[in-house]
């Protein structure tokens, strides 16, 4: 009964996003990389010609920033709004109504985030890199959804804990986090959802930065299922913990 | 035979506010109305046996359960709260619909449901149109559909009067009717008295988060058959008229307000004082500018059922 609910709230989030305003600015979104290379094109012709150039610059745009600001949109506020809207009483008094919104709204923002960064990927790949854009279709297509799926439970997260500046906070963590915490050659990267995701990038094109000097602390050695498995468990923890949360949570909305 | 509803020395405190003070009822299936002014706590009464708060202290116990995260209650409960606030570009039966579902119920099944719940609230023509083009009257109408549309076993209703034109309220006040007879049970909370008292046969009064009286209405006015009414009358010699109305034996107490210039009297016969000051006021040469009566409102009756509660009424 409950995957019914949660497929009732995925289906209701999606069908009354598919309105005009929201299509145009998440077609601006997925056009933003593709945007932005052929202004460095423009202003150098000869960048983007080689692989590594053209992954490096997909990662960092569509699934270290794409995704992400979209799940910062979607998931974060997934629980806030209800509460602002002031229609949490009557999703609330549903048996399961709590676990029912919490992910049939997180499953919605993952939807949108990943068909953002596809669409965006491909758009890019076939304009940029015509010629060699299937290599790399197939490594981003993962990378999109890992990093939608993983993102999409940590900023759930974030917006069940803290319901007040919940976007603030989750800018903040990912900028101290995900971005200067990431990017220190220490162990402590190692916790980030970025390290694995990066760990995966640079495995899919080929290259060991493990074997190259000082740069061994920035990605892992293991596998590539090593890190999809790592990551999983990250999306399981975090979707537990906000539903734990939330479950404990007295939520009302204040009286008019 | 299952109580509808069970409160065991109930305190629900919202940090150093007190929402609800240590509240004991046990209620059997049937009509109640919950009457209280603003900020009563009626709100949080209706949250703690919906599940939505916890109590600080006591038991909650609705059809029988703890309500917190029990979906067999909640599956047997329709709420309809206060907030008139609906998704605005959402059609009103899209809405049920999908509250239907989130109730378990089927996609199709959940359609069809929710189209006769919105005809029986009234909504057959608007029901396909948005919700932000809603009318008050209207939102309060698809809110009960809502509330309805799973055919609960207890309905509470928060409000549900607010915003409706008298012809609103009178349809309402049908659809209600109609409710309890099919014998199902009903929780109405509002802070006008005549609206519960036209649906519900039995009231609860709360004020400042605590359980006041309980009862039908004749039990309530029982009640307060033997509370003196306060007449508070504005004259230019307060003292004077005191004494000449304590004398006379019409009040039992009089006191001084607002630096000596009002008189608040005390009488358990206030249509007799009524009756007899034009005549004490003539005899004396006093000039009365105002005379303020305690009125039938809910303020009143609670005012006086507070005073009884401090022992300050007998």
């Amino acid at each position: 009964m409950i995957l019914r609910s949660i497929a009732a709230v995925f289906r209701f989030e999606v069908t009354r996003s598919l309105r005009f305003g929201r299509l145009f600015w998440w077609l601006a979104l997925a056009l933003f990389p593709l945007l932005v290379a052929e202004m460095f094109r423009s202003l150098e012709p000869r960048i983007l010609q080689d692989e590594r150039e053209v992954g490096f610059i997909l990662y960092v745009l569509v699934v270290r920033m794409l995704c992400p600001l979209t799940l910062l949109l979607w998931s974060t506020p997934a629980i806030h709004a209800e509460i602002e809207g002031r229609t949490w009483g009557y999703v609330a008094v549903r048996p399961g109504g709590r676990t029912a919104i919490l992910l049939g709204k997180y499953l919605a923002a993952v939807a949108w985030s990943t068909a953002l960064g596809w669409i965006s990927v491909t758009i890019f790949l076939v304009r940029v890199f015509p010629e060699g854009w299937s290599a790399l279709w197939g490594l981003f297509v993962e990378l999109v959804l890992l990093s939608s799926l993983t993102y999409g439970a940590l900023y759930l997260l974030i917006g069940v804990l803290f319901l007040k500046r919940a976007m603030v906070i989750t800018v903040s963590y990912t900028l101290l986090v995900e971005v200067v915490l990431t990017l220190i050659p220490a162990i402590v990267n190692q916790a980030t959802v970025d390290y694995r995701l990066r760990s995966l990038f640079f495995d899919g094109l080929g290259v060991d930065l493990t074997a190259q000097r000082g740069w061994s602390s920035m990605a892992s050695e293991a596998g590539p299922w090593h890190q999809v498995l790592v990551l999983a468990a990250y999306t399981g923890v975090l979707l537990l913990a906000a539903f734990l949360f939330l479950r404990r949570r007295q939520l009302v909305v204040a009286e008019e | 035979m299952t109580s509808l509803l069970e409160l065991e020395r109930v305190t629900k405190l919202y940090g150093p506010v007190i929402g609800i003070n240590d509240v004991t009822l046990s209620l059997p299936p049937g009509g109640y109305g919950l009457l209280g002014p603003n900020g009563a706590g009626k709100t949080t009464l209706i949250n703690l046996v919906t599940g939505q708060l916890r109590p600080t202290l006591g038991r909650v116990r609705t059809l029988g359960r703890d309500p917190w995260n029990c979906g067999a209650v909640l599956r047997r409960i329709g709420l309809c709260p206060s907030t008139t606030a609906l998704l605005p570009a959402v059609s009103g039966l899209d809405w049920v619909a999908y509250l239907l579902e989130l109730q378990g119920i089927g996609r199709s099944a959940a359609r069809e449901r929710a189209r006769r719940a919105m005809r029986m609230a009234g909504m057959e023509e608007a029901m396909e149109r948005r919700m932000g083009s809603y009318s008050k009257g209207m939102r309060q109408r698809t809110k009960l559909a809502q509330a309805l549309a799973h055919e609960p076993d207890l309905l509470i209703l928060d409000e549900p009067f607010d915003g409706l034109d008298p012809v609103g309220r009178h349809e309402m006040t049908e659809r209600l009717r109609e409710w309890m007879r099919e014998g199902r049970s009903l929780l109405l909370a509002s802070h006008i008295l005549h609206e519960v008292e036209a649906v519900a046969p039995s009231f609860l009064l709360i004020c400042s988060g605590r359980l006041l009286a309980s009862g039908s209405a004749e039990e309530v006015r029982a009640l307060l058959a033997d509370v003196p009414a306060e007449i508070r009358i504005r004259c230019d010699r307060p003292a004077d008229l005191s004494s000449r109305m304590l004398e006379s034996g019409l009040a039992d107490g009089a006191r001084l307000e607002a630096q000596g210039a009002l008189l608040v009297l005390s009488t358990k016969a206030p249509l007799a004082v009524y009756e007899r000051l034009p005549e004490i006021l003539e005899e004396s040469g006093i000039r009365a500018t105002e005379i303020i009566s305690p009125d039938e409102s809910l303020q009143s009756l609670f005012d006086s059922l507070l005073r009884i509660h401090r022992g300050e009424a007998a």
